[in-house]
């Protein structure tokens, strides 16, 4: 597989499709925070992932439907979206800050994150995920983009929201934790 | 003739912050004679009335207003203990003068309600047992007693005005001070408090405040058990244990955040309250107050509510304007201040528009 960095990937993906990310999992967070509140009390950490997970997926089906460059794939349950152009494959999902997702993933999941290859997915494309990281009380913080590299990510890159924006400025800032020495 | 009201002329400077010394450098006059006409010893002159009102901001009437201030007694107050003794005699002061122009509104102003907040003696009520009423009786005892539905209370400014109290907006020009409330014969109870205060803690606030009304004007106890029995009367009134008590079984971050959505009070109280009623251990406290200082929400929590705003004070100001025909200088005359005094007390963020009810800003019509 050609190797790819952060910056040549995402300036691949393109500011359009970042935003597009961003407006997913910030409207899916929105939607979920207007549930009513009897119902948030009752809800745990998973159901709130659950919850937000299946309006990201929603709103990126109502997005991305029908586009030529787009190929949304179901992999053994596994939604991911082909970006043809940008040759990334996508998938949607609730990050720590360091862009790693927490929870016991399935075989295909974890063939996603190791970048390998998957029934009807062909290779070269980088596997990324997409998705947003809350604070310990269950606060949006901000959308983001990793590459995994087996349970590691390899890099994570934030989106900066809209309004903090400086033109002439990436509208991704690098959130990878460095390693210490 | 009216005699000159000494107790004003200290109410006057109180408000205004300044000392004796500061006040007689100012009119250039020793302290000496300025302190005596304070404590009523000497009658000053109207030419020295004259001065003092220029220096101070009123009129020369109110000078000359019957009556005398209430002093800390009567006061319940929530407050930090950093507050400075000058500050507070500031803001007692500007108390005591809002409730002198609201006894002036009231005149005119037909307001008649029912519906009242109790007094409760707990040694001396029993209820349906023989056991002494606990805090946590009492604060049932009144969600009963005005009819409320289980689950949070929608609006807690609004519930107190709908049974008997005033809520008065306030710029007390710090935050350490958050509330003050008064229970005053012939006057309906008031509750002053600080608009610059989040709106979470408002209704703690607010109930801690009623606490007091409810469970201190009878009995009077050390000032530091009046404030514990007004803080548990204020978690149990806006989360009765045995509704909360279930929500709390899972104590973390996310869903204090969530509960705060819900009950609308701050995650503070909330983590106190699990604390009262024994559902946490000292250890857990200590994490969650840990944990939200390093996230930086003591100072400024998240899910904030919607402030609520009072709406009595703005009606009567409305009433004597639309109905009465009052203009702005009318008002400014009838509360013995000059316009731009008035308008700086009743601004918008105070009271809204009187006139559309917005929150715009007061302007002279000539």
């Amino acid at each position: 597989m050609p190797h790819r960095t952060m910056i040549e990937t995402l300036d691949a993906i393109g500011e359009s499709l970042l935003d597009e990310l961003d407006d997913i999992a910030r409207a899916a967070d929105a939607r979920y925070r207007s549930y009513k509140t009897d119902d948030l009390i009752e809800h745990d950490v998973r159901a709130q992932a659950a919850c937000t997970y299946c309006h990201m997926v929603a709103d990126a089906d109502r997005k991305f439907d029908g586009r030529p460059d787009v190929r949304p794939l179901d992999i053994r349950g596994l939604k991911v979206w082909l970006f043809k152009k940008a040759n990334v494959v996508i998938r949607l999902k609730k990050m720590d800050e360091d862009g790693r997702s927490r929870n016991y993933p399935t075989r295909q999941a974890k063939a996603f994150d190791a970048q390998k290859d998957l029934p009807g997915l062909p290779l070269p494309p980088v596997r990324l995920t997409a998705g947003y990281y809350l604070d310990p009380t269950g606060i949006f913080v901000r959308s983001q983009i990793a590459r995994p590299d087996g349970r590691e990510p390899m890099w994570c890159g934030a989106i900066v929201p809209r309004e903090d924006r400086k033109p002439g400025e990436r509208i991704w800032v690098d959130v990878t934790r460095q390693a210490r020495f | 003739m009216e005699r000159f009201n000494h107790h004003m002329m200290t109410l006057a400077r109180d408000s205004r912050g300044l000392t004796q010394a500061e006040l007689a450098e100012q009119l250039r006059v020793t302290q000496g004679t300025l302190s005596k006409y304070e404590s009523g010893l000497n009658e000053p002159p109207i030419d020295f009335v004259d001065d003092l009102s220029e220096a101070l901001g009123f009129r020369s009437s109110f000078f000359y207003e019957a009556g005398r201030p209430y002093g800390l007694p009567p006061f319940h107050f929530r407050r930090r203990k950093k507050l400075s003794a000058k500050t507070l005699a500031r803001i007692v002061a500007e108390m005591n003068i809002r409730r002198i122009h609201l006894t002036k509104l009231l005149v005119s102003f037909d307001w008649k309600t029912n519906a009242f907040i109790p007094e409760i003696d707990c040694d001396d009520y029993h209820g349906k047992g023989k056991a002494v009423l606990t805090t946590e009786d009492v604060a049932r005892l009144v969600r009963e007693r005005w009819m409320l539905p289980k689950g949070p209370v929608s609006n807690m400014v609004e519930l107190l005005e709908e049974n008997g109290g005033i809520v008065i907006p306030c710029d007390f020009g710090t935050d350490l001070i958050d509330a003050l409330s008064q229970r005053i014969d012939g006057l309906p109870i008031l509750f002053f408090v600080n608009v610059a205060a989040p709106a979470d803690r408002l209704r703690h606030t607010l109930a801690h405040e009623l606490g007091h009304m409810v469970l201190h004007t009878i009995t009077v106890k050390s000032d530091e058990e009046m404030e514990d029995e007004a803080d548990a009367f204020a978690g149990a009134f806006l989360l009765p244990a045995d509704e909360i008590r279930p929500q709390l079984r899972r104590f973390d971050l996310r869903q204090i955040a969530n509960l705060k959505l819900h009950w609308k009070v701050s995650m503070g109280a909330i983590a106190v309250r699990a604390s009262r009623l024994k559902l946490i251990t000292p250890y857990q406290s200590k994490m969650f107050w840990i944990e939200m200082s390093k996230l930086g929400y003591r100072k400024r929590e998240p899910n904030e509510p919607a402030k609520e705003t009072p709406s009595l004070l703005r009606q009567m100001i409305a009433f004597h304007i639309k109905k009465l025909d009052y203009s702005l200088g009318d008002l400014a005359k009838l509360f013995h201040l000059r316009v731009p005094e008035f308008q700086e007390m009743y601004r918008a963020e105070i009271v809204g528009d009187p006139v559309t009810g917005e929150r715009s800003h007061l302007r002279l019509i000539k």
